[in-house]
Formats: structure tokens, sequence, C-alpha cells
């Protein structure tokens, strides 16, 4: 590690050392040969060095070039790049041509490796920097959200730091990760697989996609499919995330450029689910204090008393008073008074600020930054914040060698608050608590009331009042990051270069969890946990590449790889049960003290390579191949091969359709690809674990119990027959651009099918096993995508474009093990989501009404619908398909750019609706005193014509409600179509032309500030599982938000 | 050229390296999970067993409170335990009581019992008696089970179910095979016994009332279960100090099931039944023990149907953070006596002995006050006999043995002989008190061979119906 910061301090030096001598300035203006307009930000680069610039406003630029170089080229995206000889003269006006073939766009693939996108042959689609940073998200890969097609993100919760689930192209895996690999600089980062939500309960944690500050990002590549990601192998078989990071740039004139941006948020509620307010807290049409439900009588029909003769007892409770009938004789203080629950939330705030300082000579760049980002919750006391330090360096040791490297800093964390199905989660306290009860008004009681100091509705059982659990029971974390790598390139020849490059990611968090012993949680007493983990991921590769003109018309490009990863984890966590002083966290202060240890290591290595054959800028062939060895498979099985084919063809570049006006670009992609991924560690065995002494109620018994510790055989049997899971991806697709690049439309078709897929099964019982882990599963996913680019203006002034994303998946679940049709991928027994065998991943299963073959509801003699005695499914939980449309008009400098998301169908579990219709506190139980007739037919066939009340007694004793009956009446159509995201920016750099200030621009961005749904809840975007596979839950999460944002960037 | 040439064969070379060391690097010994023992001490295990049997598959909560709420100690009435009370008790309710029976107790008993054959007999009779209780619970709830194709991992994944016949065969087997191995003269000691201290001879007396009380499930089917059930009795539990019980200790992670039932979810009272019968008809001294008070000394239960917080809960006998869960007893074992003996027509005078010694039993377990109660009450019983008296021991039983699963058994095998009545406000079609646990959801989805015919008023195989009259 020392070593590594004596790099990089060097590198730094070498960065700042002045221009060197011996150079002419050349300057000049870059026009378009199309409209003779100036064209602002232009590329000027001497071939081969750093040394570069770009043009202003105006077209114009200024370089200084070094005597021994004798050419300059041009480029800018949608232009054919130009090289320029230097004659003697200074200036060097140039006029550039549109080049509609988009020939020289350059995307970033596979191991860092830069490739021509007409040459690949596979769809690649990425976001810059600008989209990034106006976006304004603290979690980068939100900015992806609506503008790349076949990408779901899905932000799990509406609080500050919550994790955020991705997933290109449908899943790929059962019950592994399906997250795509995040790859930094060309280095795998630990990214989706840690961090998350621990369960159905607890806080929402962060994965670790959100320590990268957006203000670091150039780009991301966001890697599709199998013939995309071959290169990455196993990590990557759910595709991959490419982010390159800023680097320094030379311009001469100029030692340092620095970038400052800035925004504050502004977050609001979004959606909430609706309440009744007209009856109150109590039950039977009765109030009584303390009772859980809101089946209590008409508030307008019940008034408040401080009568002693029934408001004495439970006083410190119902503050206001008792509530006593109208009609009582009593005296009394005034009418019933409701409450509005939502009035806990508050405006979040965030600031970002990002301050980086750049520059470069020829031989030397270097960048520093620094972001700090602190977000202020909707909920109080929820916080997050996040600062990042990063530098980054290159330099030229003579001709032939360049080592470069980066170090980023990042420290996060923040202060969590309880959500989900936890007796101290605030919005099941919010949202359960009868509208005639206060909870803000107080959370503390000055003396122990009947055995709590907590003030709940419930007399201090039951729930927590989300006051309390917002300044009581807390939750914090903080981690610390270094990503970091150091890269050799030597360049052996002009054709030839090896490249070693050494990255590591290690993290350490440390986090505090609080349950107040007066809480009215589950666990008496309270708790201190402590805990600390680590993670250390090193990742290196060594390469050799070709790139070479071997006859007339060929090119070939090879690369030859080896790699070897290490993933490294280790957690340690101690809880302190049954606090003996209240609101003394330590772990000295329980009546049980019980600690554990968890380690993962994963070692991998891989030899690789990439062979790209073209033809006349025409044909191109792509061939790969890898071969990997993992240690979480068996000896003898732990070695697996998997190749990948594709082929490109530009059709337009035969003689007859060459320099066509309508169409000048067309090309036909195809490729094959097989991707293999190994077990997850330690499943090639049986082991004895601490005995889980748990009956499903209750948090059951610790160990070491009463001084005796135990072992118990694990109910996970190992497998010793274990071999790689391999997906088999079949893509192709077509890129057409027509006239002068004014429409372009990119169409995919792939087909993925999983095979040989390892899962956690689960075995009956019976067997004395509860799962185990194998390879028996096959899945199949196939999809279309289109991408359709139209500029319907584009004059001096104005400029129009839209850019239109579609994507649609299916998938099916073709089998899953021996004997097993359905596996539990997260929820409550119950109420489920599920794998399904026939069915699309992601089923949600539960019971049903019974019904007749028509699908009529069978209603029994008393009027009601039946429960069916069995679970069914009841719908998918993915879309069935999306879109995003983006448009961004533009005049002169002012422009305004709308991103539409339409997520069209899948269902979620609206377990809330379904819990407060037994509360009696949701809109759907205003109805209460209505009479009401089910559509269905009775056992006789006959149409129902029984009226029936939806009353206290069917909500609540009967299985009326998602808490007693069926959860299909709560399985809700998730889809939407919003404004996700509206930016206004002007860029005032014209007119800051004279001064010292390079780039100026200020823009105001507005995040789902429209949404429409049919969902009965808090904005759909959300799940309770956090980023796991299980998505479709909505059991009293954290509602979403909307957001304002002003912002400023400064360059000088 | 030449000399990028060397170059170039020594970084090639040093590729080739990297990859010879690919041995050393990709090592199988990494996947061996640094956390987990692969191999553990029997004691370990059966501390873990004996905390799971009385947390879960012996006294739990899917067990003690579902079957005390259909005999009528407790009345639900939220959430599920309402359902319960309703008659509702779905496959996924129980799921985590099949499974945990299976893996955690019953895997984890023929672990020990592998590692103790021709090692420890006294490990392995322990592991008998324990494995014998669990199937014979396991069994009485849920009839024909899985066992002679049952635990056997991969082998074996959808395990066929042996009728309840069998099950029973295998029972008395264990028991009688442990009764040998406790036996065994000059034993090793074992560790990790946390219900009797590895002492062997009071795993025997255990071993003997367990054995006679199987035999005695079987009574409608054979009516010399009586008399072979006396004879089993000789050399069973011996006093209230000798039961087979689980202590719990008050500490987070160290409580009693029913106490964390009651303080993390609540949902349950005391029911009208119970309390009525001990506070108004027997004035039982007991019943401060059983239940708390509502204000100085009132007790009340919940009726059918009623909901109210302000009544009865369950006492410290049960609820206490400490207290005991029972596997067998003292108790128990005096009632099998007095049954036996009256269905065995022996003198009536020996029966009312019997019948009174253990109600005493029972006083003297909880520290009751019962001097002068019981002068009362046995002047009451020396005048009973007949079908009274019968009924009499059977409704004691019902009492002595509160909140314990095996009264569900007695009343089934007893057809209600103390005449408990079904909850009246539930519609025609399932009116009447549950006999039987549903099958398992993970077994019914995992395992084709699960029966599919069976509900809550199914039969076990020695449940059957009295022939109408």
């Amino acid at each position: 590690m020392r070593k590594f910061t004596l790099i990089l301090a060097i590198l730094l030096m070498a960065g700042l050392q002045g221009v060197f001598a011996q150079t002419r300035v050349i300057s000049g203006t870059v026009t378009s040969s199309d409209d003779k307009q100036p064209i602002p930000g232009v590329t000027v680069v001497v071939p081969g060095t750093t040394i570069g610039t770009n043009t202003g406003m105006d077209g114009k630029y200024v370089l200084a070039v070094p005597s021994k170089y004798t050419s300059i080229t041009f480029s800018y995206v949608g232009m054919k790049t130009k090289l320029v000889p230097l004659g003697t003269a200074t200036t060097v006006d140039v006029a550039m041509d549109n080049d509609v073939m988009n020939m020289d766009e350059v995307v970033v693939t596979a191991i860092g490796i830069p490739r021509e996108s007409k040459a690949l042959s596979y769809s690649v689609q990425d976001v810059g920097s600008d989209d990034i940073m106006k976006a304004a998200r603290t979690d980068a890969v939100n900015a992806l959200q609506g503008k790349v097609s076949d990408v779901q993100i899905i932000n799990s919760a509406g609080v500050a730091g919550g994790a955020t689930y991705v997933q290109i192209r449908g899943v790929q895996s059962i019950t592994q990760n399906n997250q795509p690999l995040y790859v930094v600089d060309g280095v795998p980062i630990s990214g989706s697989e840690s961090g998350g939500v621990y369960g159905v309960d607890g806080v929402a944690t962060s994965n670790r996609n959100i320590d990268l500050s957006p203000d670091d990002i150039e780009s991301m590549s966001v890697l599709k499919g199998g013939a995309a990601t071959a290169l990455y192998g196993l990590r990557a078989a759910s595709g991959a995330i490419v982010i390159t990071t800023k680097k320094g740039k030379n311009t001469p004139g100029k030692k340092i450029s620095v970038n400052f941006n800035t925004y504050v948020q502004m977050d609001k509620v979004s959606m909430l689910p609706k309440l009744q307010t007209t009856y109150g807290q109590g039950h039977n049409g009765n109030w009584y204090s303390g009772d859980r439900l809101t089946w209590g009588a008409k508030n307008d029909t019940m008034s408040l008393s401080k009568d002693p003769s029934v408001w004495n007892t439970w006083k410190d409770f119902d503050v206001a008073g008792a509530n006593v009938s109208n009609n009582s004789s009593v005296s009394k203080t005034g009418a019933v008074q409701t409450y509005n629950p939502y009035d806990f939330f508050q405006t979040g705030i965030t600031t970002n600020n990002a301050l980086s300082l750049s520059g470069g000579t020829d031989v030397s760049t270097f960048y520093f930054s620094f972001s700090d980002n602190q977000s202020k919750g909707i909920v109080p006391n929820n916080k997050f914040r996040r600062n990042t330090f990063k530098i980054a360096g290159d330099t030229k040791m003579g001709d032939h060698f360049k080592l470069s490297g980066s170090a980023n800093y990042m420290i996060s964390g923040g202060d969590r608050i309880q959500q989900g199905s936890n007796t101290s989660g605030v919005m099941l306290g919010l949202l359960r608590t009868p509208n005639t009860f206060d909870n803000s008004a107080g959370y503390e009681l000055s003396t122990e009331q009947n055995g709590t100091i907590e003030r709940s509705y419930r007399h201090g059982r039951g729930y927590d009042n989300p006051y309390f659990t917002a300044n009581k029971n807390k939750y914090s974390d903080q981690l610390n990051r270094l990503i970091g790598n150091v890269q050799v390139d030597y360049f052996a020849t002009k054709w030839l270069s090896f490249t070693y490059r050494l990255g590591v990611d290690w993290w350490g968090r440390k986090w505090n969890d609080q349950l107040n012993k007066y809480s009215a949680a589950a666990y008496p007493d309270g708790w201190n946990k402590d805990g600390q983990e680590t993670s250390k991921d090193m990742n290196s590769d060594l390469m050799m590449n070709i790139d070479k003109d071997f006859a007339k018309d060929f090119n070939l490009k090879l690369l030859v790889g080896q790699n070897m990863t290490r993933q490294y984890y280790k957690g340690m966590q101690a809880t302190a049960n049954g606090m003996v002083i209240p609101e003394y966290y330590n772990l000295n202060n329980g009546t049980t003290v019980s600690a554990y240890t968890s380690t993962s290591e994963v070692r991998r290595a891989a030899i690789y390579g990439d062979l790209q054959l073209s033809w006349k800028n025409m044909l191109y062939l792509n061939l790969t191949g890898r071969n990997d060895w993992s240690t979480t498979l068996p000896q003898g099985k732990n070695s697996f091969f998997y190749p990948s084919v594709g082929a490109g063809w530009i059709f337009t570049q035969l003689p007859g359709l060459k320099d066509n006006k309508v169409l000048p670009y067309g090309k036909i992609r195809i490729s094959y690809a097989i991707v293999a991924k190994d077990a997850s560690p330690y499943n090639t065995m049986t082991y004895y674990n601490t005995p889980s002494v748990l009956d499903g109620w209750t948090t059951g018994l610790v160990f070491p119990w009463n001084g005796n510790n135990a072992f118990a055989l694990s109910n996970n049997l190992g497998n010793n027959q274990l071999k790689p899971e391999k997906t088999k991806t079949f893509e192709v697709g077509t890129d057409l651009k027509f006239w002068q690049n004014r429409f372009g439309i990119s169409y995919t078709y792939f087909n993925n099918k999983g095979q040989d897929l390892i899962l956690s099964v689960p075995i009956a019982a019976s067997t004395g096993y509860s799962t185990t882990t194998m390879n028996a599963a096959s899945m199949t996913t196939y999809g279309h995508e289109i991408t359709v680019d139209l500029i319907p203006i584009k004059t001096k002034s104005w400029t129009w474009d839209i850019l239109l994303n579609w994507s649609l998946i299916k998938n099916n679940v073709d089998a899953l093990a021996p004997g097993v049709t359905k596996l539990f991928l997260g929820g409550f027994e119950g109420s489920e989501i599920d794998a399904f065998a026939g069915q699309p991943y992601r089923t949600i299963y539960g019971y049903d009404w019974q019904r007749d073959s028509h699908g009529n509801l069978l209603i029994g003699d008393d009027g009601y619908p039946i429960m069916t005695n069995d679970m069914v499914g009841l719908g998918n939980v993915d879309p069935k398909w999306t879109a995003g449309i983006g448009t961004n008009l533009k005049w002169k400098d002012l422009s305004l750019y709308l991103l539409f998301d339409i997520k069209y169908g899948g269902m979620m579990w609206n377990g809330t609706r379904g819990a407060l219709d037994y509360f009696g506190t949701s809109q759907g139980t205003a109805n209460r005193d209505e009479w009401y007739t089910f559509q269905g037919v009775n056992s006789k066939g006959q149409t129902n014509n029984i009226p029936v009340k939806l009353d206290y007694f069917w909500r609540t004793q009967n299985v009326g409600s998602g808490f007693t009956g069926p959860m299909v009446d709560y399985v809700e159509n998730s889809g939407w179509v919003r404004l996700r995201t509206v930016t206004l920016s002007y860029n005032f750099t014209n007119l800051l032309k004279k001064t010292f200030i390079k780039g100026l621009s200020v823009y105001f961005t507005g995040t789902n500030l429209w949404i429409s749904t049919k969902y009965q809840g808090i904005d759909p975007e959300t799940n309770l599982l956090g980023a796991s596979n299980a998505q479709g839950i909505d059991y009293f999460n954290m509602p979403g938000t909307k957001s304002y944002t002003l912002g400023l960037n400064l360059a000088f | 050229m030449k000399n990028i040439n060397i170059k170039l064969i020594g970084l090639v070379f040093l590729m080739a390296l990297a990859l010879g060391s690919c041995k050393k690097w990709i090592n199988t010994d990494v996947n061996i999970n640094p956390d987990a023992p692969s191999d553990v001490p029997m004691g370990s295990i059966l501390t873990g067993v004996q905390a799971n049997m009385a947390y879960n598959t012996i006294g739990g909560n899917d067990l003690c409170r579902v079957t005390s709420i259909w005999l009528q100690y407790f009345q639900g009435v939220a959430r599920q335990s309402q359902s319960t009370a309703n008659y509702y008790l779905l496959p996924s309710d129980i799921n985590n009581l099949w499974v945990t029976n299976y893996t955690n107790t019953m895997m984890n008993l023929k672990t020990i019992a592998g590692k103790a054959t021709g090692s420890n007999p006294t490990y392995m009779g322990i592991a008998e008696v324990l494995m014998a209780n669990s199937l014979g619970v396991t069994s009485d709830f849920w009839g024909s089970i899985p066992l002679s194709a049952a635990f056997q991992g991969v082998a074996n994944l959808t395990p066929t179910f042996d009728t309840q016949e069998s099950v029973y065969t295998e029972i008395l087997r264990l028991l009688d095979d442990a009764i040998i191995q406790l036996s065994t003269p000059g034993a090793p000691t074992v560790d990790g016994d946390v219900m009797y201290g590895g002492d062997p001879m009071l795993w025997l007396e255990a071993a003997h009332s367990l054995k006679a009380r199987y035999i005695l499930h079987k009574c409608k089917l054979d009516n010399t279960a009586y008399t072979q059930a006396l004879a089993a009795l000789d050399g069973a539990i011996s006093s209230n100090a000798n039961d087979l019980q689980f202590d719990f200790y008050d500490a987070a992670g160290g409580q009693n099931p029913l106490y964390q039932f009651m303080t993390q979810r609540g949902d349950i009272t005391m029911a009208k039944v119970f309390i009525d019968t001990l506070q108004l008809v027997r004035h039982d001294p007991r019943l401060p023990f059983f239940a708390t008070a509502v204000g100085d000394t009132a007790y009340v239960g919940n009726g059918w149907g009623e909901v109210s917080g302000d009544v009865s809960m369950p006492g410290n006998a049960v609820a206490a953070a400490s207290a005991p869960v029972p596997f067998i007893t003292y108790v128990e074992t005096l009632f099998m006596k007095a049954e036996c003996l009256y269905k065995t027509n022996a003198p009536v005078a020996q029966v009312r002995t019997a019948l009174l010694a253990a109600v005493t039993a029972s006083m003297e377990k909880w520290g009751a006050d019962y001097t002068a109660w019981m002068g009362f009450y046995s002047m009451y019983i020396n005048v009973a006999s007949g079908a009274p008296l019968y009924k009499e021991i059977m409704t004691q039983k019902w009492i002595a043995l509160y909140n314990q699963a095996e009264g569900f058994n007695d009343w089934r095998r007893t057809d209600n002989v103390i005449g408990l009545q079904a909850n009246p406000l539930i519609s025609a079609q399932r009116n009447e008190i549950p006999r039987h646990y549903p099958e398992a959801q993970s077994e019914t989805n995992y395992n084709p061979n699960t029966p599919t015919d069976i509900n809550l008023w199914s039969r076990v195989w020695w449940d059957v119906a009295a022939p109408t009259k």
C-alpha cells in the first residue's frame, strides 16, 4: 500500500511539471462543411500523445505543438475525424464533414477495451457525464433510468442512502445474483453483491454502487448480452456496467483546469396510501382506549371528555381526552379530532458539491477531485453522507512505457430508520394508528406507565410510535473504501503492446443498531448490536494486444490475457440483548451477549482471448474464448471454457449502396455466446452451525444458552457434484441511419437459454435437510429492444432531438429441480414472490378466492366469497414492456430536457393496503356501513344477490382483509407513466467568453414530478427486500419521493 | 526487431509463469468454510436438540398454543390465533414446526445416534428416548409420516410415508432399546444434557413413562393397552423432581416460548371454559398459577367470539420467563396409572387413591396451597365410581396437563369424555373441534408422496371413530 501511494505521488508530481519547451503554437477555427457554422467542443489532438484541446464556443482553438510532431487531428462525434499535416503555417482552419456513418464513435467494451461501435457484433449503450450530472442523483446508476433499453432500475426505498436494484435484460439466474458487474476503469468492483437489505424488516442499507461520486464519472457503458460480456466471464453473467472515470487532459496554455459542480435538492413524499377519517379507534363500533383497530364509532358522533369517570388510567396516552358518544352525559371538552399521519414527513434536503482539478503535459496528466454529498431524508433523523477523494494520473517513460494509476477514497454512511415488517417500522406505526390518536403529541412519558415509557396508540405495546422510532431506535453505519488501480503499458511496436493492470477494492463498514429498552418492539428490553465487515477484492490482468493491418483491406486485432481475482469478505457481529440500563448502548449492557463471524473467500483465475478480423471496413468477425478456474466448485469440475462468436456486416459499404443519401449507414449484427458461472462459496460440504431455535413467532433462543454452547447439523445439504451453470445467448440486430443522421433506428433480438442453473433448492424436510444446492434449473429469456433517435429540427439556433428506447422481455422458468415446481424467492409465508416452473420468474403466489370454471367468484350462503385452500400464482412482477422517451429542445444556450419513463404492466403485492383493510384505517374501509353485493355465483350456479356489509366482522373476524384472507385482492398493477426527469438549463459560457471562466451553466432538474399509475399506495417503484431477487413486495415500505434540484457547474 | 523478440518472449514467459501459479491459487481448500465446523462433539448437538424440542417441536407455540385454543385453555383473540379459534390452520401455518422437527430435532438425533452406536450407550439411549418422543408427537398430529425412507438427504428426496402403525412399532422399539442402552453398567458419561445432567437412571424413568404413554394412545384399537401400559409404568418417573422437562431462564434469548409469545405477539387470553371450570365449579387452588388475575382475585376468560384484552392471561406455571416446558412428567405418569387401574377394573379404592395422588402431585408441582381444598375434594372423590369417576380422572388430567400437547391426544383417544363444546359461532361444515394437523406446505410442495386427503377433521390411525349408536 505504501508503494502504491508513492507511485501516485510521483504521478501527481509529474503531472504538475511545466509544459515542455520547443513548441509552436497552432491556432484556427473549426467549422462544419455543411452549414459553415463554427463547431464548439471539437477535440484537437496531436496523434499518439496526450497533447490536445477543445474548440471554444466560437469554434476556435489554440494548441501548442512540440516541434517534433508533424500533424494534428480534429474529431467530433458525428463528424469525420480529420488528420491535418502541419506545415509552417501557424493558422490551421478546418472544415469538418458530417459523418453520417458514425464511423468513429468509440465505446468502451469488456476489460476496458475501446472499440469502434461499428465493429461490434452486439449492442452497447452508454450515458455520458453531462446526463449523469444533470440527473442529480446520489447513486450514479440512476442516471441510466429510461435512457438505456432493457435496463431496469428500482430504488428500493425512498430513504436517503437506500439500495438500488439493477437488472439488465431480465434475469439469468434463479437464486444467485441477477445484478450486473460494475467495472471501474477496467477493474471489477464489489457492487450490487454486497450491502442491501437483510430481510423483510430492519433498515434499508446502501449497496455499494452508491459509493462512487457521479461527478467523477466520464461515461457509463451498459454491456448487455453474453457476447458483450464474454471476456469478463462469469462475474458479468448478468451484464456489466462499465464506468470510465474522468482523467486529466493536456490543455496547452493552461496548467490546471478547475471544475466545480454543486446542487441543492429538495425531496418531498410523492404518493401515499389513502386513509379514511370517518371512523375512529375501537372495534365493533365502540371506542376503546389502546384498541389496535380503527373499527370504532363514526367520528362525528363522538366527543372528547376529560371527565375522571372515563379519563383516568390512560390519561397520558389519550392526551386530548377519552372519546365518548355525543349523547353521553359526562362532561365534554369538544368534538373528536382527526390527525393526518403524513404530517410526520418532512422535506428532505440534499446538497452536493464536487470540485476537480486536472491538467497535464504531453507526457503526464493528473486529475484530482473531492466531493461532498449530504442528504437529509423525508423521515426525521434519516441522514446519508458521502465524501469522495480521487486522484489519478499517468506518465510516459520513454517511447515504450506508460504508467498510470488512480485511487478513489470514499467515506459513506448514514443514520437509517426502521422500515417494513417490523414493529418499529415507521410506516407500520404511522398507518396502523387510528386517525383519532395523535402520535405527534409526545412519544415519551415522563413516568413509567404500565411498564412502558413510550407513548403509542396501543399503550406502548404492539408497534412503536413513529416519532419514537425516528428518535430512539437508531441505526448508523459508516464505510471507508478504497478503489485503486495501477497500470503499466508497454508499447513494443506500433502493432504490439502489453498491459498489466492491478486493481483493488477494499472497504470496511461498521454499523451500530440500537433498539430502545422501552420500544414496543417484539424484543423485550431492546438491544445493542455492533458489527464490522471488511471486503477485499483484488483483480489482476495481464494482456497482450495486437492491432495490425496484415494485408490490403484486412485488419486483425487480437487480445490475449490472463486474469486472477480474489474476493474476500469477513464480517463480525456482536449483540447485547436485553438492555439493563436504558439508552446506554454498549455490548456490556445486555443480559445476553452473543457474537458471530462470517467469512467468504473466492479465488478465480482465467485466460482469455479476443480476436477481431475486419475486411474493408465492411465485414467484422469477433471470436472470444475464456477458460475459468474457480475455487467454489469441486475439484475436477472447477475448470471450464466458454466461447463466443459474432459478426457485423455494414452492408451500405457494398459498392451499389455506398454513399446513398437516404440510407447512408446500415449494419446487421449477429452473435452467439456461452457464459458460464460458478457457485457461491461453501456449498460443496455440509457443516454444523450454531442452532437456530426459532418458532416463526418469537425471537427464540440465543446460544450460548445459559452458559451452554451448541451446534446443529446444517439444514443446508452440501453438494460435491456442483458444476458451472451455463447461459447460451443468441443475439441479432441491425443499426440503420437515415437522412444525414436525422433519423436512426436500432433493433436487437436476443434469446438467453440458461442451463444447469445453480440454485438453492428447497427439499422436503423429511430428507433431514431443508435446502441443497444443485445444478437443476433451466430458464429462457428472450426480448426485443428498439432504439430510435430522431432530430426533427436542427437549425442554427434550434435543435430538437428525441430518443426513444423500448424493450420487451419474455421469461419462462422451464424447470426448477426434480420434484420442485415452486421456489420461494422472498416475502412472507402465504404472500410470496416465487419462481414457478412453467411460469415467468417472480410470480406472485398466494391464496385466491374460490371460483367456478368461468372464473366467477363462488359466493357462500352468507353472501361472502370463500378463500381457496391452496396457494396459486396471482401475477407476474416484471413489466410486459418498458420504454423511455427523452427529448431535448435547445434554443441557443437554453435547453429543456424531458424524460418520460413508461413501465407497462407488472404486478406488485400491496400488503400495506391488505393489512390496513384489517386495521380499518384504509380508505377502502370507509364504506363499512354500506350494503354490498359480491359479484359471483352461489353453489347452485345462480348469480349472487345476497347483500352484505364489508364490516368489522368481515374484515377482522373473517377472510375479508389481506391480513386474514387471500392476497389476491391486493395484487395490483404497478405499471406507470412518469416524468422521470425534467431539466431546464442555461449555458452562460458564450456570455463569459472574454473572462477567465471557461464554462458556466445553471440547471433545474425535477425528478418524478408527475406519475400516472393505477397502483393504490406509495410510488410503485419500491421494494421491501431492497436490491434482492424478490422484487414486487410493498409491505409498509417507505414512500418514494419527488425532487427539485437547482444546480450549477463552473469551469475555469 | 531482435530486441523486441526477446522482450516478447520474456513477457510471454511471464504470462506462462502467472498461469503456472494457478494450481496454488485455485486451491479447493479455500472453499472450506472457516466459520462452520464439519464435525462436532455429540454433547454440543444434544444441547441444541433439547432446546429445539422444548422451544419448538414439543413445547412450542405451534403445538401447545394451537391445541390449548382447541382444548379451550386459551381463547384466540387476534390475528392467526383468532383463526385458530375459528378452526383454521393453514398448511403454511405449521410449516416451521414440521421443518424444524425433521431437521433441527430428528435429523440431529439421528446424527447423535450414528455417532454413539457402539461407543456410548448413554448418548444412544438419550437419543432414542428423544427420538421416540419426537416421532410420537409427529405421528400423533400428522398420522402417516416419512420414517423408513426419511433422513437420507439427496439419496432419497421424496421419502414415502409410513403408516402410523409402523411408526408406533418403531417408537416402542426405540424405547425398549433405550431401556437396554441406559441400563448398561459402567457406560461413559455424557455432556450437554441440560435436562437430566446426563443421569441414565432418570432417562430410564422417562423411557418407561413414554412407553406407557404410547401404548395407552392405542387404547381405542386394543383393549389390552391398559394392561400393557400399567406394566410399562413399572420403573416410570417417580417424583415431580424427576420430570423430563426443559427449564428456561430469565434473560434475553433464554425465555420460555409462551412467555416470548405473550410479550412479543399476544393475541391470546385465557378461555372462559377453563377459567370458569377452575374458578366457579372447582375453586381450584392452582388457578393463580395457571392464569393472571384481573384486579385482585377475579379470573375472567374470553368466551367464543370475545376479544377483550382486560381478561386473565396465561399465568406463571406456563408463561413465566423461566417456566419449564415438560416433555413427560410424574403427574402424567400418575394419571396414566389412575386411568389404567380404572380401565382394568381395579378395586375402586385403588383408583380413587391413584387419582388423588395424581392431583396432589399436580398441586405440589406448582406449590399450590391445597390442604384445605384437598379435604373437600377427597370427600367428593371417595364416593365417586363408574363413569363419573373416569370422567373426573380425565378432567383432572385435562387440568393438570394445562398447555401440554399431550392433552389433545387424551381428548381424542377418550372421544371427548370431558365434554368440551365446539365453537358454536362457526358455520356448519367445520363446527367440530379439529383432530388432525394439515400436511405442511413445504412437504406437499417438494414431496409428491405427501397425502392429499388430509384435513383438520381427519383421524389418525389410533383415533378410530366410536361406533355409531
